[in-house]
């Protein structure tokens, strides 16, 4: 059988009303190849599901919107350390303003909810890592180690209503171009 | 036809209105990516071909219909597809695009004339 982490990466990343259809061309093929070499047919079913993931309007969408955030996260990261006291609320309030754009703009620019929401994710994720490393790395002032969770889970939760409103926002603009 | 077919598009299509292999013939995802592979001589990416086949689709050159799968693929369905008569319209204006293109060109060409 393919791998079960890049079936679910290739379902993850198709849409709903192709994600069988496709799923199982790719499996058929696959099993074919995998009766003459079995690591070459895994070796193929990689290859397409990465075909997928650069084809998919995502990942432009959201590598782009994602960087450009995390950027600006990691200036604010220098500017509160570099300060002459140390102040982490830009840098807190870039990370809850960053999760909600990525969500509502990859969800409207994909008409895709899970799209936006698992953009979001990736980046505050990464947002966060590079947080956590540059506290320990500096040894600076951090609040307890049990309520970081906190802003992350107050991140996504505005990410998923800014996502669910991007997709809203993009079927609205969608009806009202068809309807002209 | 306002747009001309890329290469790609028209392997994609051909694939589906004159298949060559019994496979082929069948006219289902895998089926036409097997088929323009074969067209083209080369591995095409999953990826690129079913991007093309929605975009044909969407263009109104084709049409699909989901069917069920049989066991060897988990029993889930297949998308087979059938060309539109704007497709077959489309693939002409291409390849008379081309020969116009062509016309009174030695082939293979050896150098500038």
């Amino acid at each position: 059988m393919p791998s079960r982490i890049l079936t679910r990466l290739l379902r993850a990343l198709l849409p709903l009303h192709t994600c069988d259809s496709i799923t199982g061309d790719l499996l058929e093929e696959f099993c074919e190849r995998s009766l003459t070499d079995s690591r070459g047919a895994q070796r193929w079913y990689a290859r397409q599901v990465w075909s997928f993931v650069v084809a998919a309007p995502l990942f432009a969408c959201a590598v782009r919107t994602s960087l450009g955030w995390f950027a600006v996260f990691a200036l604010s990261c220098g500017w509160a350390i570099a300060a002459p006291v140390y102040t982490p609320g830009l840098a807190v309030f870039v990370f809850l303003l960053a999760l909600p754009s990525i969500g509502f703009y990859v969800a409207n620019r994909t008409e895709n909810f899970r799209a936006g929401v698992t953009a979001s994710v990736l980046a505050g994720s990464c947002m966060l890592a590079l947080a956590v490393s540059l506290i320990l790395y500096f040894g600076l002032r951090h609040p307890p180690a049990s309520s970081t969770p906190v802003p992350f889970a107050i991140g996504l939760g505005l990410a998923a209503v800014s996502a669910f409103v991007g997709k809203c926002a993009a079927e609205r603009m969608e009806h009202a171009r068809l309807s002209l | 036809m306002a747009d001309t077919l890329g290469t790609f598009e028209q392997a994609v299509l051909l694939a589906v209105a004159q298949p060559q292999t019994p496979l082929g013939k069948e006219a289902y995802g895998r089926a036409v990516l097997k088929e323009a592979e074969l067209r083209l001589g080369r591995e095409v990416s999953a990826g690129a071909v079913y991007a093309t086949l929605d975009r044909l689709e969407a263009k109104g050159l084709l049409r699909s219909e989901t069917r069920t799968g049989d066991d060897s693929r988990g029993g889930l369905p297949r998308r087979h597809y059938e060309i539109l008569s704007a497709g077959i319209e489309a693939l002409n204006d291409a390849r008379a695009t081309a020969d116009r293109l062509w016309n009174g060109v030695p082939w293979p060409l050896k150098g500038a004339s």
